[in-house]
């Protein structure tokens, strides 16, 4: 059975790539999760290019978006991908430490579907993943184009 | 230079005076010269036509008629009675007439030209049978037929002196010629017409001259060559005796010439064309002009006199006027160069006194704006060195304004940095912390339990002061939005938004007047926030916390207080209150990360305020900020 990805998570740090499987393994939602360590392999997953060129599922259904990333930054990727006419559908939601305003209001215009702040308390931050997994890759339906949901 | 300019006119006028004075002597002189030569002339010619008249009365005498006869017969026997009859009846007549006539002598000359009768006893014998005396004969032959005046000659008969005869025929009875009658004139006497000088002073003369051949001889004695008469001669065309020359050439005339002597003369002159002479009045022009040359010598004197009395009067003009005006011009130089202390000084009662005196008066009140004028520069001096400094001071301020806020920049920027970055390993401790104490819980004693508790905490405690930190920074970067703000409104929000603190207490809120002010409403409240929940928080230990907010207007802002009756702090440490993490209590006593009072200091400054704060240990605390009041609306 081919395993369904329908969670794209964009994040260069391990332990908080660990941390948020964690959170999401609550939900049993961990397995469904492609983590790319940068902006720019998170473009490639997405536009199906370098090493995910033969790629053949669709769209995943949430991408949790780091900002402080190397190589591309969180919010070109954003707009990047709100830019193409293929992708622009797929739900965003920010994932981040900084708490600034600019930050915040500079994701949004740029098409964010959301903007949590990762909170430094073990509890809430877990809480805040399983939240964002319920939701985003159980509770809302995708876009057309998106990975399908297991029956 | 002054006095050959005020000699010019004087000179001037002497100088046309004298030519004035001088042409109408000449003139004068001249006239005269005239007038004496026309006189003697009248008298010379009168006195020759008058011969002519007695001689031709003489023709008609009886006694002649019948007498020469008689002596021409009788001439080789004078003794004859009747020859001496004859002579002596002639002598009654003709003697008388001699004399009358003032002639030399009165003769009879025969048919034959021998003289047969004289009038004069003294020329009787010499004369007698010889011929007329006159040397070219021409009397005689000329006599025969009319009535004849000769050239003047020497008589050698009479003492070798000039004298000329006048003749003319004797006719008898019948008309029959029978010789000549000769008046002999002695030229003393024609001298003695013309050679009264009365008048032509002590160089000038009349005299007469006849041409003869080519020279102008003088027929008188001269006055400056008494042998002159009939033996000067002048040659015609020369340069001397120019008068005389064109009298004898029948000229009429008066003006400047060289007489016989060479001097210069004026003279008049004119021809007597009875007598074939020429007459000449002339006067030295030295004498002639001796007025005119006194008067020259006159007026120079005056003229000398005049000056130096000029020059004497401006001498002393000079000494009372040039003198002080030098000395004024003297200190105007002075003054000039730069003394304005200089003097010039007069007593003089005039206007060159005055003069000097007002020039001192306006030396004086130069002087005054000169200083004047220093002390202006100075004080621009000042200035201008002033406003330097302050310019210099500004761009000082300007080069340190930036620097602050660069580095101002440079802190936000790393304390947001800082903690965004720490943030993350301190979640990744703290959310293994957790896994590890679900983990490893109920093998743990309870050393271990006490030591993650205490893990879990800093970790929890860090990341406030992180975020805390966080909140600092941001509000030091923010943008600040300013509107008008109801405070009374405000603090009462505030107040409620507490509640949850103050619950359970008892505290006696008062709440004075307060203004409107402009400023940025959330962080104002932020303000408010921190004072009040600071106050709540250091009142806990009291039974009944009095908490009073205020306002009192100061002369150009608004100052903002909150006062409590809480446990205070020690004055010591009033500076550490407002800073970064500062904490004057124990966190087992009061929690809190101090940051609150740094984040008012913070929010006040950004407005243009100040923050302070009084207080006593255990006896409360007041909080105050100001507000400028250019921001009230």
């Amino acid at each position: 059975m081919a395993e369904l990805k329908r969670i794209l998570l964009v994040e260069d740090d391990p332990h908080d790539v660990e941390l948020t499987l964690t959170g999401l393994a609550e939900y049993n939602l961990a397995n469904e999760v492609v983590v790319a360590r940068d902006g720019e392999e998170a473009l490639d997953f997405l536009h199906r290019r370098g090493k995910f060129a033969g790629r053949t599922d669709g769209n995943p259904s949430v991408v949790l978006l780091d900002l402080k990333l190397p190589k591309v930054g969180g919010l070109e990727v954003l707009r990047q991908l709100k830019t193409d006419e293929k992708l622009k559908m797929v739900p965003v939601v920010i994932l981040t430490s900084s708490h600034e305003d600019r930050d915040m209001v500079e994701g949004y215009k740029l098409g964010t579907n959301a903007y949590v702040v990762k909170p430094v308390d073990f509890h809430q931050f877990v809480d805040a993943i399983k939240h964002i997994g319920a939701f985003w890759a159980v509770i809302n339906e995708p876009p057309p184009g998106s990975v399908q949901k297991r029956r | 230079m002054f006095l050959a300019i005020a000699a010019i006119p004087l000179h001037f006028v002497s100088a046309l005076t004298f030519t004035h004075y001088k042409n109408s002597l000449e003139a004068a002189r001249l006239s005269n010269l005239q007038d004496i030569a026309a006189f003697k002339a009248d008298k010379i010619e009168t006195y020759f036509s008058g011969l002519k008249n007695n001689i031709e009365v003489a023709q008609g005498y009886y006694n002649i008629k019948k007498n020469l006869p008689v002596l021409t017969r009788l001439a080789d026997n004078p003794n004859d009675p009747k020859f001496l009859a004859a002579d002596k009846m002639l002598d009654e007549q003709l003697h008388q007439m001699q004399l009358v006539l003032g002639l030399s002598d009165i003769m009879l000359v025969n048919s034959e030209g021998k003289i047969v009768y004289a009038s004069n006893v003294e020329h009787h014998s010499k004369d007698f049978l010889n011929p007329l005396p006159d040397p070219q004969q021409k009397a005689f032959a000329e006599g025969k037929n009319r009535v004849y005046l000769s050239d003047v000659f020497f008589s050698k008969a009479k003492g070798n002196r000039p004298a000329m005869l006048v003749t003319a025929p004797a006719f008898d009875f019948d008309g029959a010629f029978i010789g000549v009658i000769a008046f002999e004139v002695d030229m003393n006497l024609v001298d003695k017409l013309i050679q009264d000088v009365t008048g032509l002073g002590d160089t000038g003369e009349v005299l007469v001259g006849m041409k003869k051949g080519n020279d102008a001889v003088y027929l008188n004695p001269l006055r400056h060559d008494p042998d002159a008469a009939l033996k000067k001669g002048i040659p015609l065309g020369g340069k001397l005796g120019g008068p005389i020359q064109e009298a004898v050439q029948g000229r009429k005339g008066a003006g400047r010439l060289l007489d016989y002597r060479g001097k210069n003369v004026i003279a008049a002159w004119r021809y007597l064309p009875s007598l074939d002479w020429g007459m000449v009045a002339k006067i030295d022009t030295e004498e002639a002009f001796a007025d005119i040359t006194n008067l020259r010598n006159l007026v120079l004197i005056i003229v000398v006199i005049v000056f130096v009395l000029c020059g004497i009067i401006a001498f002393s003009i000079a000494q009372s006027i040039s003198v002080p005006i030098k000395t004024l011009s003297q200190g105007a130089e002075i003054i000039g160069s730069g003394n304005l202390d200089y003097k010039v000084g007069s007593n003089r009662k005039d206007e060159i006194g005055r003069l000097s005196r007002t020039f001192d008066k306006m030396t004086e009140g130069l002087k005054k704006i000169t200083a004047k004028r220093d002390e202006l520069n100075r004080e621009i001096t000042e200035r201008k060195r002033a406003e330097e400094k302050i310019l210099r001071l500004n761009e000082d301020l300007k080069y340190h304004v930036a620097r602050l806020e660069e580095s101002n920049r440079d802190l936000d920027a790393f304390s947001y940095s800082v903690s965004h970055d720490l943030r993350a390993p301190l979640r990744h401790m703290a959310g293994f912390m957790e896994l590890l104490q679900k983990r490893t819980w109920p093998q743990l004693d309870e050393t271990g339990r006490h030591y993650m508790t205490i893990i879990s905490a800093s970790s929890k405690r860090m990341g406030m002061l992180i975020d805390d930190l966080l909140a600092f920074s941001r509000i030091g970067r923010s943008e600040m939005r300013t509107v008008a703000i109801r405070v009374k409104k405000l603090v009462k929000e505030t107040i409620g938004e507490l509640r949850e603190e103050t619950k359970e207490r008892d505290i006696a809120w008062k709440i004075g007047e307060l203004p409107d002010i402009y400023g940025d409403p959330s962080l104002l409240r932020l303000v408010l926030v921190n004072l009040i929940s600071n106050a709540i928080k250091f009142t806990r230990t009291r039974p009944r916390a009095e908490i009073e907010i205020g306002c009192t207007e100061e002369e150009d802002e608004l100052v903002f207080f909150v006062k409590d009756n809480g446990v205070g702090f020690d004055m010591n440490y009033v500076e550490k209150l407002f800073g970064v993490f500062q904490r004057l209590h124990h966190r087992d006593e009061f929690e809190g990360t101090g940051i609150g009072l740094a984040n008012v200091r913070r929010i006040v400054s950004r407005h243009g305020g100040r923050t302070w704060a009084v207080g006593s240990l255990d006896h409360g605390a007041t909080f105050y900020f100001s507000l400028p009041k250019g921001q009230e609306s």
